[in-house]
């Protein structure tokens, strides 16, 4: 094809994509990427739980490796056994897991609360979003909507930012685009704003904090409950967990800040639930 | 062979969104979809790579949160020099393919931050520089002739058997 031809091409293609860029940011094509989620969550559900397979092929493969030295003739005994170990292993942390999503029922009578898969992450890793997905919704009526929180067992996952017929992308708190009004768990009670950091190399600090205020190294750290300015569409329900108070320092706005370790594992997250609302 | 690259990159690019993440040990996030691009640039010159990139940046939009398109539009535009004013040197030396890779991934993602910038995302650019582009793009560069080799005895064992046919 001659040059002149092949750059009419890619000339075309630009435009398309930037017209589609624009469209879908003014006007929103959620029903297309919407219906073409739907359409794919199933195989990114399926992938998504080979994930962790592969990952235990890895470790498989490593235990081999060690136990090529010790063995050769106990290796493919030991190999089936190691393969049994990781799969009992997998199903024990499962229960865990289901009992602590099990308990937070129990801590948080008053919430309404859907369980959902983690299914994926931004393939791009500039930000800091999940996928999420669900199973058919028993109850018509429900609604997932931007803006809703998204918890784990230990405590504060994120908010959602964008909903498809049965997934949803979750900001996640580490992102610096998160701002949650917090709470510091100690006798002053101070508040402030938590704030993602792990574009910029950490991961939570909390903001804001006025100056009289005790904090201590170890802290912990819940949301308040309290609508920010520029973020009035979501509310985070108060007493959850955020992270704790790493260290201190004082900041050039004559506040305190302290940088956050979050409580909850966000890169290892396997299963979510979003707050629907609260009883 | 354009459509097999197009189902393969979907494919990758579901890949990529959820089962690389949940690999253990693997902080570095690889971006496959933009190696076989790239690869398939170098292998096939600029009009197959825009075909590639515009397939594979559509298939990243699904799986991401930013609009529908903005990926594509970034591979196209990185595409462009890569094709054009690589092509006279990709073959018979690996230091091209390489140093491309490293090269247009930077490039790739600074794209995609200036246009997630003006859609009005809050973008940290030391951050992400250091700590997401870079890596990324030297993990790239590394993984590179191993995609280029891949791709370019495909392409030479199916474009073989096209001629005798």
């Amino acid at each position: 094809m001659p040059m002149r031809k092949a750059g009419i091409v890619i000339l075309v293609l630009i435009v398309l994509c930037a017209a589609l860029v624009v469209v879908d940011h003014v006007a929103g094509l959620g029903w297309i990427k919407g219906l073409l989620t739907w359409l794919l969550t199933p195989l990114q559900r399926g992938a998504s739980t080979e994930g962790p397979e592969v990952g235990g092929l890895w470790k498989r493969w490593q235990d081999a490796g060690r136990l090529q030295e010790e063995n050769k003739q106990l290796r493919e005994i030991i190999d089936e056994m190691t393969a049994r170990e990781i799969r009992w292993r997998e199903m024990e942390r499962e229960y865990q897991e289901l009992r602590q999503l099990l308990g937070l029922h129990e801590r948080f009578p008053e919430m309404v609360l859907l369980d959902a898969d983690v299914i994926g992450r931004d393939p791009s890793s500039l930000q800091q979003v999940l996928r999420i997905g669900w199973v058919a919704l028993a109850d018509p009526t429900i609604k997932i909507e931007v803006g809703m929180p998204v918890i784990a067992a230990a405590g504060l996952v994120g908010r959602i930012i964008r909903v498809y017929p049965n997934a949803a992308d979750v900001l996640l708190i580490t992102d610096t685009s998160s701002a949650v009004s917090a709470v510091i768990q100690n006798e002053d009670r101070p508040t402030g704003v938590v704030e993602g950091r792990w574009q910029a190399g950490s991961r939570l600090l909390m903001r804001y904090i006025p100056q009289g205020d005790a904090v201590h190294e170890g802290d912990y750290v819940v949301t308040s409950g309290l609508r920010l300015a520029g973020f009035e569409e979501e509310t985070f329900p108060p007493g959850i967990a955020i992270g704790q108070v790493l260290h201190l320092e004082m900041a050039a706005d004559m506040h305190q800040q302290a940088e956050l370790l979050p409580v909850v594992d966000l890169d290892h997250l396997e299963r979510v639930m979003i707050v629907l609302g609260t009883r | 062979m354009v459509y097999f690259v197009s189902i393969l990159l979907i494919l990758v690019a579901l890949l990529q969104a959820s089962v690389l993440p949940a690999i253990p040990y693997v902080e570095i996030r690889l971006d496959l979809v933009l190696l076989v691009v790239l690869a398939w640039t170098m292998v096939r010159g600029t009009t197959e790579g825009a075909a590639v990139a515009m397939v594979g940046g559509l298939a990243l939009g699904l799986f991401s949160p930013l609009p529908l398109g903005i990926h594509a539009l970034a591979m196209l535009l990185t595409i462009v020099p890569v094709g054009w004013l690589g092509a006279p040197f990709y073959r018979g030396n690996l230091a091209f393919p390489v140093g491309g890779a490293f090269l247009a991934t930077i490039l790739y993602n600074v794209l995609l931050l200036i246009l997630s910038c003006i859609l009005g995302h809050e973008i940290v650019w030391g951050g992400l520089l250091w700590r997401v582009v870079l890596p990324m793009a030297l993990f790239e560069a590394a993984v590179m002739p191993l995609a280029y080799w891949a791709l370019d005895r495909i392409d030479q064992r199916v474009h073989r058997r096209l001629t005798i046919a």
